[in-house]
């Protein structure tokens, strides 16, 4: 991939694929061929596990890699920890990549001994890609009566026209705390990483920010990231996907049944397809079965679904019908019990499984249970992020039902607690009400976005078979209150 | 390292000539380490290797020591000592310090990237073998 005009008379920058996913996104396609870039962050973020990395994926014999370490961590220590990484293939070490200890020649001070053993590494090796690990113990051991030829910022700026010349990808690899420090690094640099751990009560999160990467359309803005056997991920924002993708048609014409007959006459027909609708009611009133009945009905009719499920017992919960559905692949799940959840990674997982699945319904179940699961620094931007997240689930054209744990408040009438209900396009509500000693439940459609919907409130029963919706209580009047009174002596009336 | 030694004992060669081939071959996993985790790393397992088999090779670890401390330089203590020893002692020392270092790297970075590391060495070795072979 190029950027840049297709004009002949000007440079073509090639994009190199990085081989850590997510990260070619946020870069804005990839790395620029031959840039000079710093990879900064605090000690333990993960910046040597992003260069191996990526060093891992681009290195071939033809063009090798090579990764200068400096007196930092001891290369012996490196090479134990990194090779416990999925990507670290031995088979790679000394034909497509050299370990080079600069040890000794940073140990004079003098950086243009450092530069010269550099360049003929280089020279020798004609790599594609160059590594500085870590940048920051050259710039601390350079003695200024050491270094009167050569200065820190001549050191980088030769580095840089060397290593651009020779037609390598740089990166300098060091330990900075703080990103405002005047750094003329910084200033050389082509492109700059910065790796971050955030940290809030008692979660950590690891965030990524690329604060400059020259001539590229990055994605602005903090991303969050997860390191794992399999090296780092990172999750960029939920892209929409293309316009033609999005096929909600105008007006409706085709519909999902939802898997309870009744529900769909309730709502016009059915819920239309490409559209997200939340089902809220308190705690033990039938979301989850609902949400089951929904995926049920889409497998019976050969459609494919996905499922986050944020209960405690979610495989308890899920009941045996769904529990088969998965064990044949016709229902992904998404995996929901690590700790610090962000949205764009749950994001990232939910339409990596549609893709992967081909899927038409998606459920999340639930939206309180999911910010429970978040790390306390994305709960603050809990409604920006959903808005985010069903819009790009909307995009890749799934319909979406989302359950959403609503406090039985009989004082008013709310759907969710976190005012995501702006977001969907169907609104669902279930309530319990009291009518003569018994709690009984309710069902009602309050909202269908462009289609004509019943206004009534039903009762409904909940057995093995699922939920069965059954009357209007005609003669009983401030239902919504909670516990309604009888308006005449006539018994409940069909709906 | 250990065939191309025992060539050497059975052909009769001298200790200093033992010696001066073990000497030879630990220049040659410096030369290949040293650049990858710094003189001061294969310093560190050299001195590590020496320790480990101090019960059965004492003389091995004092000719190293110097005013309480462990030198290392350039392996000019082990040829010394090593050529003051019979040809079977020497090779025999020779080898278990060779064992012990290379388990200890295979201990740190695993057997697979010890090997990929030493492999040009293994070959010497190898080669060293058949020049033995042919010449006796």
């Amino acid at each position: 991939m190029t950027i840049g005009s297709n004009n002949v008379n000007k440079a073509n920058i090639n994009q190199l694929s990085t081989g850590v996913p997510g990260l070619d996104e946020v870069l804005g396609g990839g790395l620029p061929e031959y840039s000079f870039n710093v990879l900064a962050g605090p000690p333990g973020c993960g910046k040597t596990t992003l260069a191996h990395q990526m060093m891992f994926a681009l290195a071939t014999p033809e063009r090798p890699a090579i990764y200068f370490t400096v007196l930092g961590e001891p290369p012996l220590k490196m090479l134990r920890y990194q090779q416990q990484f999925n990507f670290f293939d031995n088979e790679k070490i000394k034909d497509s990549i050299h370990f080079i200890n600069l040890a000794d020649e940073t140990a004079t001070g003098d950086l243009d001994k450092v530069l010269k053993r550099i360049v003929m590494e280089v020279e020798t090796h004609s790599p594609g890609m160059v590594f500085v690990d870590s940048f920051r113990s050259v710039v601390l051991a350079s003695r200024p009566e050491n270094s009167s030829f050569l200065t820190l910022q001549q050191f980088i700026q030769q580095l840089g026209i060397q290593m651009t010349s020779w037609q390598a990808t740089t990166f300098l690899i060091g330990e900075y705390f703080t990103e405002s420090e005047p750094n003329p690094v910084f200033t050389v640099a082509d492109g700059l990483i910065w790796l971050r751990q955030s940290v809030q009560r008692n979660s950590v999160v690891r965030k990524l920010e690329i604060m400059k990467m020259r001539g590229q359309p990055t994605l602005s803005g903090l991303h969050t990231f997860r390191i794992s056997l399999e090296g780092i991920k990172v999750f960029a924002p939920p892209q929409l996907a293309s316009a033609d993708q999005a096929n909600t048609e105008w007006p409706v014409k085709k519909r999902l049944c939802m898997g309870i007959p009744e529900l769909d006459a309730m709502m016009g027909g059915g819920l239309p397809s490409g559209y997200s609708v939340l089902v809220a009611g308190p705690s033990g009133s039938g979301k989850s079965i609902l949400a089951a009945a929904f995926l049920e009905e889409g497998a019976r009719n050969g459609e494919t679904g996905v499922i986050a499920a944020f209960e405690q017992r979610a495989n308890r919960t899920r009941g045996s019908a769904i529990a088969k559905l998965i064990e044949k692949d016709l229902i992904g799940v998404v995996d929901t019990r690590v700790s610090a959840l962000s949205v764009d990674e749950i994001s990232a997982l939910l339409i990596a499984e549609v893709r992967r699945l081909n899927a038409t319904r998606v459920v999340i179940d639930s939206l309180s249970g999911f910010e429970l699961t978040l790390a306390p620094t994305f709960r603050e931007d809990f409604r920006e992020s959903m808005a985010q997240m069903v819009s790009a689930l909307a995009s890749t054209g799934v319909t979406l039902l989302m359950t959403s744990e609503l406090e039985d408040r009989y004082t008013d009438l709310r759907f969710s607690p976190y005012g995501t209900a702006f977001l969907t396009d169907a609104i669902i509500v279930q309530r319990y009400i009291e009518v003569q000693s018994h709690l009984e439940r309710m069902i009602a459609v309050v909202k269908m976005r462009g289609s004509a919907h019943s206004n009534e409130l039903r009762l409904f029963t909940i057995d093995e078979e699922g939920i069965h919706i059954g009357t209007m209580l005609r003669d009983h009047e401030g239902l919504l209150g909670g516990s309604p009174t009888r308006r005449s002596s006539v018994d409940y009336v069909d709906g | 390292m250990q065939a191309a030694l025992l060539s050497l004992v059975a052909a009769g060669a001298s200790s200093s000539q033992i010696a001066e081939a073990a000497v030879n071959e630990w220049c040659e996993i410096d030369a290949v380490l040293s650049p990858i985790i710094g003189p001061h790393g294969v310093a560190a397992l050299y001195k590590r290797a020496l320790h480990l088999i101090r019960d059965d090779y004492p003389w091995l670890i004092a000719a190293h020591e110097h005013e309480g401390e462990l030198l290392f330089n350039n392996f000019i203590q082990l040829k010394t000592a090593l050529a003051k020893r019979t040809t079977a002692e020497a090779s025999a020392a020779n080898l278990s310090l060779y064992q012990s270092f290379h388990t200890t790297l295979v201990s740190l970075i695993g057997e697979s990237l010890t090997h990929r590391l030493l492999t040009s060495i293994l070959d010497n070795s190898l080669r060293g073998d058949a020049v033995q072979d042919t010449s006796s």
